[in-house]
C-alpha cells in the first residue's frame, strides 16, 4: 500500500469510527451528567457535551493507520491526548483561567522530548530563522495559544468544527506540495472526523464538542504546524480564532474567563443574537458578527466564510512569501 | 449579514498585513541578536528594546483597529 493509499484508509477509518462513536459519546455524556445548556436558543435545552471524545478517538485511530514510526506516534499521541485530557477535566470542573494556558502548554513537551521539530521557522520577507534555543519555548506557547483559540471560538452550534476545517484543508494543501505526507494525513483525518461530527453538531446541535473536543482539535493543528514546518501558514489560517482569543484577553485586561465578564458581549432575544455595544463588554468575533442582529445559523455561516478567507490568505502567504525560501 | 461578513474580511486583511509587517520587523531587529551577529552589546540591547517596542505597538494597534471596526465600521457610531 502506498503512503497516499494509507492516508486515504486512515481518513476513512477516522470518519467511520467518529460516526460510530458519536452515539456512544452522547450516551456517556448523559450517564455522567456532562451536559451543557444551548444558551443561544429561545428555549435553552441541555445537550450532551462530550462529542469531542468521538472526534478524538476516531481521529487517533485514523492517525495510527499510516504512522508507523513509534517515536512520532508516541509524540503525536502524547500531545493530543494530554490536551484532550485537560479539556475533559475542564468539562467536569472549571479550570483557573490563569493556570489553564500553562497546563495546555504541557501538551507540547512530547514534541520537544522526541526532538521532531525543526527550529527554523520560515518567516515572510526574512526567510528561515535559526531559533535553536528559543524554539522549544515557542512550541509550548504555540500549544497554549492555538488550543485556547480553538476553545474560545466554540460558542455556537458548529462554530468550532466549521471554522477548523478550512485551515486544516489549507494545511493539507501545503503539506502535500511540500511532500510531508504524515502531516497531510493527520490534517485530512481530523478534517474528515470534524465533517462527520458536524452532522450532529451543526444547528440545531444534538451534541457539543466540549473542551475535550476543542482542545484536541487545537493540539492537532499545533502539532501539524510545528512538525510540518507550517508555523506562519497556520497563524494566518487561524487568524479569526486567534483574533477572537486575543481581543477577549485584551478587553478583559488579562487571562479571565469571558463567562465572568460583568457585561455580556451578546444578548439573545427570540433566537436573534445582538451585540452589546457597551464599552465594557468583551470584544469577541460573535459580538462583531451580531452588531445588526443575526441568527445563530447565519453567524456560524459568517464564521465559516471568514475562516475560508483566512485560509486562502494563508495559501497566498505560502505561495508568495514562503515557498522556496530556505 | 453579507455586508458584515465582507467588512470583517476587510478587517482580517488589515490584520494579516499588520502581522506580516510586524513579524518581519521584529525578526529583522531581533534575529541577528539571537544568532550572535551583532558585536556591540549596546546595539544588541537597542535592537531587542526596539523589537519589544514594535511588538507592543503591534498589539496595541491590532486591538485599536478591532475596536474602531466594531464601533465605527460595523455599528456605524460617530
Amino acid at each position: 500500500m502506498s503512503s497516499l493509499q494509507a492516508v486515504a484508509v486512515g481518513v476513512v477509518t477516522g470518519a467511520a469510527l467518529t460516526a460510530a462513536l458519536l452515539p456512544v459519546s452522547k450516551h456517556v455524556s448523559r450517564r455522567l451528567g456532562c451536559v451543557g445548556l444551548d444558551i443561544h436558543k429561545a428555549a435553552p435545552t441541555p445537550i450532551p457535551k462530550l462529542g469531542g471524545l468521538a472526534v478524538a478517538a476516531g481521529s487517533v485511530a485514523g492517525f495510527m493507520v499510516f504512522i508507523q514510526d513509534v517515536r512520532i506516534a508516541a509524540a503525536l499521541l502524547g500531545c493530543v491526548l494530554t490536551a484532550a485530557a485537560i479539556g475533559l477535566l475542564e468539562d467536569f470542573r472549571e479550570l483557573n483561567p490563569v493556570l489553564k494556558p500553562g497546563l495546555i502548554a504541557i501538551a507540547g513537551i512530547p514534541i520537544i522530548a522526541a526532538g521532531i521539530y525543526t527550529p527554523n521557522p520560515q518567516i515572510p520577507f526574512v526567510g528561515a530563522a535559526r531559533l535553536t534555543i528559543v524554539y522549544p519555548l515557542l512550541v509550548l506557547a504555540g500549544f497554549a495559544v492555538l488550543c485556547n483559540a480553538v476553545n474560545s471560538i466554540d460558542v455556537l452550534n458548529g462554530s468550532m468544527a466549521y471554522s477548523s476545517i478550512p485551515p486544516l484543508l489549507a494545511l493539507s494543501t501545503v503539506a502535500y506540495i511540500e511532500g510531508r505526507l504524515q502531516v497531510l494525513g493527520i490534517s485530512l483525518v481530523l478534517a474528515a472526523s470534524l465533517a462527520v461530527f458536524l452532522t450532529q453538531n451543526k444547528y440545531p446541535a444534538k451534541v457539543f464538542a466540549g473542551n475535550v473536543g476543542s482542545l484536541f482539535v487545537g493540539a492537532v493543528i499545533t502539532y501539524v504546524a510545528i512538525v510540518g514546518r507550517m508555523e506562519v501558514v497556520t497563524i494566518v489560517a487561524m487568524m479569526p480564532q486567534i483574533m477572537n482569543e486575543f481581543h477577549i484577553i485584551y478587553s478583559l485586561r488579562g487571562l479571565k474567563s469571558a463567562k465572568t465578564a460583568s457585561v455580556r458581549p451578546v444578548t439573545v432575544e427570540n433566537g436573534v443574537l445582538r451585540a452589546n455595544l457597551e464599552k465594557g463588554a468583551p470584544l469577541t468575533l460573535l459580538r462583531m458578527f451580531s452588531v445588526e442582529g443575526v441568527s445563530e445559523r447565519d453567524a456560524v455561516n459568517g464564521m465559516l466564510v471568514l475562516s475560508t478567507y483566512s485560509s486562502i490568505l494563508s495559501l497566498v502567504t505560502y505561495f508568495l512569501l514562503i515557498r522556496g525560501t530556505t | 449579514m453579507m455586508k458584515t461578513t465582507f467588512r470583517l474580511m476587510v478587517l482580517v486583511t488589515v490584520v494579516w498585513a499588520l502581522f506580516l509587517t510586524a513579524s518581519a520587523a521584529i525578526s529583522f531587529l531581533v534575529l541577528p541578536v539571537i544568532n550572535n551577529e551583532v558585536p556591540s552589546p549596546a546595539a544588541s540591547t537597542a535592537r531587542v528594546v526596539l523589537g519589544v517596542a514594535v511588538f507592543g505597538v503591534w498589539v496595541y494597534v491590532w486591538h485599536l483597529i478591532a475596536e474602531l471596526w466594531l464601533y465605527r465600521v460595523l455599528a456605524r457610531r460617530r
